[in-house]
């Protein structure tokens, strides 16, 4: 009830404030003159007085502060012919619609339009979602809160800042799940970059795909992606952020860039520092009554990086991207209280990327990025005093000490990866076209940790060496008037393993050598059909597979042994989903039904037994669901959004593993995924809220329920233990001065409910934080 | 009210359940009509003539991640031929229980999930015959991370919990639930700073306390293959010494989930089964008995008995690892034994686990014919009256068989749905 008095307030609040509006503003959409459709990202250049801005996701713009007369505006995007467009601006004027039409070329009978079209078109015919930060800007802080108003995802946090964070989507997460920054693999070895540590502001949208996921992304995931596409900053630029939040939280950002126009270079860097300790009290888990303060969660990121790019080399365009990032984490305990185990790292990470239209053959466009890391981790575990939470001290298990296992830990693990991204696409006319993407890793792992050789006796980790090569071939075809769209792909997965082998429980036998080498086959389909410019239907159909992790092959070392003979997970889905969009209203209302299907077999699980455990491949899942989303500027002032999803995962196994014992939990809901939850949300945006000039105001509330979900397969009719719902309330506003200075405060959770993530883990309750941050271009 | 909804939704669930189930355990057969764990929609039952007894029976299902799933207890009047978890009130996934009759008086001891994330509490549970009601669970909670799984009853007022982890026992009055003092072996330990005590057992004044003496990997330290015993005064509390069984190398002297590892013959001798290197080091073989005659302190070698290269009658097999065992009487064991050559690279689904008939007398062991292979996960053995009662998980079935040692007859006796992981008889 709390949160819809919430609601209503806000309402009550916009109908006086409605009348403050002053000054003027210039706004329009600009659209795809043979589709019809907005078209994000377009660059706009007003020439006099000289400002600069973006389309957002539906092809608006909007320029502020401005006085009656002439403007002369310059829209420009990648494949399509460039406009001037001269306006004249008074209190009557209305928006203004600018249509772009795709460039082409003529060669003989062949027609040839721009690569970034076929994408476009393909990525229309997936599912997908994206959120364009532009509209969000202010009021998250992190991708994790992004993520979680996105209908079909649910994100598991682990706690506090830093905190590892997990997608699930659609029901299905960790490495089913890809995750990708500018269309990068980032989850299968580059594990040091977590959701959360791409500042938000440096974010231009966030893709999210479901059920199938584009060829050109390669990697390995199954279920979706999400790739986060980062700014493309205009030529001169700088921006400054700092935060302040709830429990010594502190975030420091800034971005730069400069054109050298004469050399046809740029230069851009940027960098940030987070600190928090993360020491909010929670209540324990394990112990009655006990409220425990968090106090060994503290959280160290120092990041920085530098873009060169050049424009006029032979390359339509060619980056270098230097980064570096160095991480401090504490290890919360629970259970016990742990007060000195840590983990640190530092990345040293070096990307190139280089576009060419054209490519040695007409038509015929490269996209390529290659990235190359080191990185080196430690976790520190050598305490020789373990404490619970009533202040009793007792020794480690181990003479070398340890907090957090019988066994202490000092490790230096190294690791260097290799990566090659290359996306060729071949539009043979403007109805097909052709792509070939590939992805290439390579990682080497050198783990090394004499303190804990030392108290286990023997040594269990080993160097390996990873490679994996995902290939894929995709026919694009787009009818006339681009009405029906297709996009079929097939895919092949290759991966290979190398490293050694020791049985923990024997002394003297010596390490076997493990030589895994993995391959599958992988297909979608996907289709869009567009009745009316309103009214669009997608379909997809894919057979996807996921190779096995490395820890699922190889195991830890200690308790889980490894397990060579696990075969990919194999899912087959069917999406089918209704668009219904009315751009052109005022209102802009945009409805969105996605159903699906999927059957997930070969599902990898952890077998355990008496002593640890390992993987197999012995599960099987369906899945039935739906995701009902609806978007709308209800006044101009006034935009709402709500999504329902609802998953139904079910255990489809016959059998319980390697017998013919009928599965007890066949057809039951699978436990610890939650299955129903909505999200919906306020936004109301005024200029000069509260007086002055060239200002704008936006107040938002975004509401987040996630109905109570089972704990574990149920199969009783008596009390249940179950994952209590959770309903929660994030309040927050922003304030923009000139377009220059942007102040921001936020609550989360208002209401402080009680909020546990998986494996039992209190989160916060309460938090408010205020950012100011100051752009000078 | 809101935010202690999980906690008190746990608490409220394991507490029913547990209550419901200790005090229906001693209800009569007639009364059992009202009870939602007996109802005959959830099992099928079977008049045997050991109807008048209650049945507490235990089964565990995992979740998909394996780490994680439900313990299910059930009460039923009768002797069901099957049960499913219908009416089975929930625990924390495998949660070990323990039954004991201490001053007239039944309790059930729940001890924290040993294999999954638990909270640290012992909990009792009391039936009081007179007024049919239960009261509510008295708790104790124990050291994080203890890995208690068996407590041993000294006397009315006293019991030991061994904990393992930490490597000391709590010594705790069962009436009251309250700690009473602590035995600290952490200066006993090899290598480490805990000898990983396990289960003990009471003699003549003397409480007689194995110590596993494991290493991080939890197995036993290469160079320190013996079995260690600390001998208790129960009336002082302290260690007066600790003997060592050096001359077989057999190692592990029972295992902490398993009191019945540790057990008294007629004659009052104790012996320990020592399961070793649970048959996964075939460099280290030595598993069977080892001895502490009547009337002595120290180990008899020549009482001990490594059962490793015995010839197993009825089988090809030899044991590689004595699993868990329940002494029957007249020098009976029965037992299960690990299986090597049934370790095949799926070791931790592959069937490995032997029911035998050990003669401790005569140094022979049997197959027990008509009882399958079971998974190590499930090794429940205890004796009811005359009868053996053993958990299998096969490839083909799940429940409880039983054996009769007089007769060499088995036979399965319940079908379970999920592990069948313990089964009492009040």
């Amino acid at each position: 009830m709390k949160q819809f008095c919430l609601a209503f307030f806000l309402l009550l609040l916009e109908i006086p404030l409605g009348a403050w509006g002053q000054g003027l503003f210039l706004r329009g959409r600009v659209l795809d003159s043979v589709s019809g459709q907005g078209l994000s990202n377009v660059n706009i250049t007003m020439v006099k007085p000289n400002h600069f801005t973006i389309t957002d996701a539906k092809g608006r713009f909007n320029f502020q502060s401005l006085t009656s007369g002439d403007y002369t505006l310059v829209f420009s995007y990648i494949g399509y012919a460039s406009v001037e467009k001269k306006v004249h601006l008074n209190m009557q004027s209305g928006a203004v619609v600018i249509n772009m039409l795709p460039k082409t070329e003529s060669i003989g009978e062949v027609i040839i339009s721009g690569k970034s079209e076929a994408r476009k078109l393909k990525e229309q015919a997936a599912p997908i979602s994206v959120i364009n930060m532009s509209d969000l800007a202010g009021t998250v802080t992190t991708v994790v809160d992004v993520l979680q108003k996105t209908v079909g995802i649910t994100m598991r946090n682990a706690g506090g800042v830093g905190s590892s964070s997990r997608i699930s989507l659609r029901g299905l997460e960790g490495k089913r799940i890809g995750f990708f920054i500018d269309e990068s693999p980032m989850s299968d070895q580059s594990d040091f970059v977590d959701l959360n540590d791409i500042p938000v502001d440096m974010i231009e949208r966030v893709e999210i795909y479901k059920g199938i996921v584009p060829a050109r992304f390669g990697g390995n995931a199954m279920g979706g992606a999400v790739n986060i596409v980062t700014k493309e900053y205009p030529d001169k630029y700088g921006d400054f952020s700092y935060e302040i939040g709830s429990y010594n939280t502190h975030k420091v950002q800034a971005v730069f860039k400069r054109n050298i126009k004469s050399t046809g270079l740029l230069i851009s860097g940027g960098g940030g520092y987070t600190y928090s300790d993360n020491d909010y009290t929670m209540k324990s888990p394990y112990v009655d009554s006990l409220k425990m303060k968090r106090d060994n969660d503290q959280f160290k990121k120092f990041i920085f990086a530098l873009d060169l790019k050049a424009t006029k080399w032979w390359f339509d365009e060619i980056t270098l991207e230097p980064t570096f990032a160095d991480t401090y984490h504490g290890i919360q305990g629970y259970k016990r209280d742990f007060r000195k185990a840590h983990n640190t790292s530092k990345v040293y990470f070096v990307s190139s990327t280089m576009k060419k239209k054209g490519f040695f053959l007409d038509g015929l466009d490269l996209d390529m990025t290659s990235w190359v890391s080191s990185t080196y981790s430690c976790l520190v575990d050598t305490a020789h005093i373990r404490y619970d939470w009533h202040g009793g001290m007792e020794a480690s298990p181990s003479k070398g000490g340890g907090e957090l296992y019988s066994y202490p830990s000092n490790s230096n693990d190294k690791k260097t990866a290799f990566l090659n991204r290359m996306n060729l696409c071949y539009l043979i006319n403007n109805h097909h076209s052709i792509e070939y993407n590939s992805v290439f890793s390579l990682a080497n792992g050198y783990p090394k940790d004499d303190l804990r050789e030392s108290t286990l006796e023997k040594k269990t980790m080993f160097n390996s060496r990873m490679r994996s090569l995902t290939v894929g071939m995709t026919y694009n075809y787009t009818a006339v008037h681009s009405k029906f769209l297709s996009a079929t792909t097939l895919r092949h997965y290759n991966y290979w393993m190398k490293t050694k082998y020791t049985n923990l429980y024997k002394f003297v036998d010596l390490p076997e050598d493990v030589d895994l080498n993995k391959s599958a086959w992988g297909f979608s389909e996907a289709m869009r059909y567009q009745f009316s410019p309103h009214f669009t239907v997608k379909t997809s159909v894919g057979y996807e597979v996921r190779i096995p992790s490395e820890n699922e092959l190889l195991g830890d070392g200690i308790s889980i042994s490894p397990s060579g003979k696990l075969s990919p997970e194999k899912n087959r889905s069917f999406n089918i989903g209704f668009l219904y969009n009315l751009q052109d209203n005022p209102s802009h209302l945009q409805i969105e039904l996605s159903t699906y299907y999927m059957y997930l077999t070969d599902m990898i699980r952890y077998v355990p037994s008496v002593l640890g455990g390992q993987y197999d491949n012995f599960g099987k899942m369906r899945t039935l669901g739906a995701e009902f989303e609806v978007k709308a500027d209800v006044l101009p002032c006034l935009y709402s959004y709500a999504n329902l999803t609802y998953q139904d995962l079910r255990d489809k196994r016959d059998y319980e593993q390697d017998s013919q014992i009928k599965n007890p939990t066949k057809d039951l809901r699978m436990p610890n995924i939650p299955y129903l939850m909505y999200n919906a949300g306020l936004e109301f945006h005024k200029r000069n809220l509260f007086g002055g000039r060239n200002q704008n105001t936006r107040l938002f509330m975004d509401l987040s329920y996630v109905h109570e979900y089972y704990y574990d397969f149920e199969m009783t009719n008596l009390d249940k233990r179950r994952i209590p719902t959770s309903t929660t309330v994030n309040l927050g506003m922003e304030h923009r001065i000139h377009d220059k200075y942007y102040l921001s405060f936020q609550i989360k959770n208002l209401t402080d409910e009680r909020v546990i993530s998986e494996f039992n883990r209190p989160l916060a309750g309460t938090e408010v934080g205020f950012k100011i941050r100051y752009i000078f271009n | 009210m809101k935010k202690q909804r999980l906690t008190q939704l746990i608490n409220c669930v394991v507490s029913a359940g547990l209550l419901m189930s200790a005090g229906l355990c001693v209800t009569s057969c007639s009364s059992d009509d009202d009870n939602p764990a007996s109802t005959s929609d959830t099992s099928d039952s079977k008049e045997t003539p050991n109807a008048t007894y209650n049945y507490l029976l235990e089964t565990c299902v995992a979740n998909p991640d394996g780490m994680s799933g439900s313990t299910y207890i059930q009460k039923l009047a009768t002797m069901p031929t099957s049960i499913n978890n219908k009416n089975g009130t929930q625990l924390s996934f495998c949660s070990y229980l323990q039954a004991e009759v201490i001053k007239g008086q039944k309790y059930l001891f729940a001890f924290p999930a040993y294999f999954a994330e638990s909270d640290s509490y012992l909990r009792r549970y009391t039936y009081d015959e007179q007024t049919q009601m239960v009261s509510t669970p008295k708790k104790l909670e124990l050291t994080p991370q203890n890995f208690s799984a068996a407590l041993t009853v000294v006397s009315d007022t006293k019991m030991y919990v061994p904990e393992c982890g930490p490597g000391k026992i709590t010594v705790v009055n069962p009436q009251t639930m309250e700690k009473t003092g602590s035995i600290d072996l952490t200066s006993y330990a090899y290598k480490d700073n805990s000898p990983e005590p396990s289960c003990g057992i009471v003699r003549d004044g003397y409480y007689y306390q194995s110590l596993n003496q494991v290493g991080a990997t939890m197995m036993p330290y290469e160079d320190y293959r013996q079995c260690d015993v600390a001998i208790i005064n129960t009336n002082t509390d302290k260690v007066e010494k600790v003997i060592s069984e050096k001359t077989t190398h057999m190692t592990y002297a029972s295992r902490p989930i398993l009191p019945s590892m540790v057990f008294s013959t007629e004659s009052k001798d104790i012996y320990f089964a020592c399961c070793g290197y649970f048959g996964m080091n075939s460099d280290h073989p030595e598993t069977g008995f080892i001895c502490i005659p009547a009337g002595k302190q120290d180990f008899d070698s020549s009482k001990a008995w490594d059962i490793h290269d015995v010839a197993i009658e009825g089988s090809e097999y030899k044991a590689a690892s004595l699993w868990n065992c329940e002494y029957v009487g007249d020098g009976i064991v029965v037992a299960f034994v690990a299986v090597r050559e049934l370790m095949d690279s799926e070791a931790y689904t592959a069937r490995y686990l032997m029911a035998v008939r050990i003669d401790l007398n005569k140094k022979k062991i049997y197959r027990i014919q008509g009882i399958p292979y079971s998974s190590a996960t499930v090794s429940f053995i205890d004796q009811i009256d005359n009868l053996t009662y053993m958990g299998i998980y096969s490839t083909s079935d799940s429940g409880f068989y039983s054996y009769n040692p007089t007769t060499n007859d088995a036979e399965k006796v319940i079908s379970t749905v999920g592990y069948p992981f313990y089964m009492h008889v009040f």
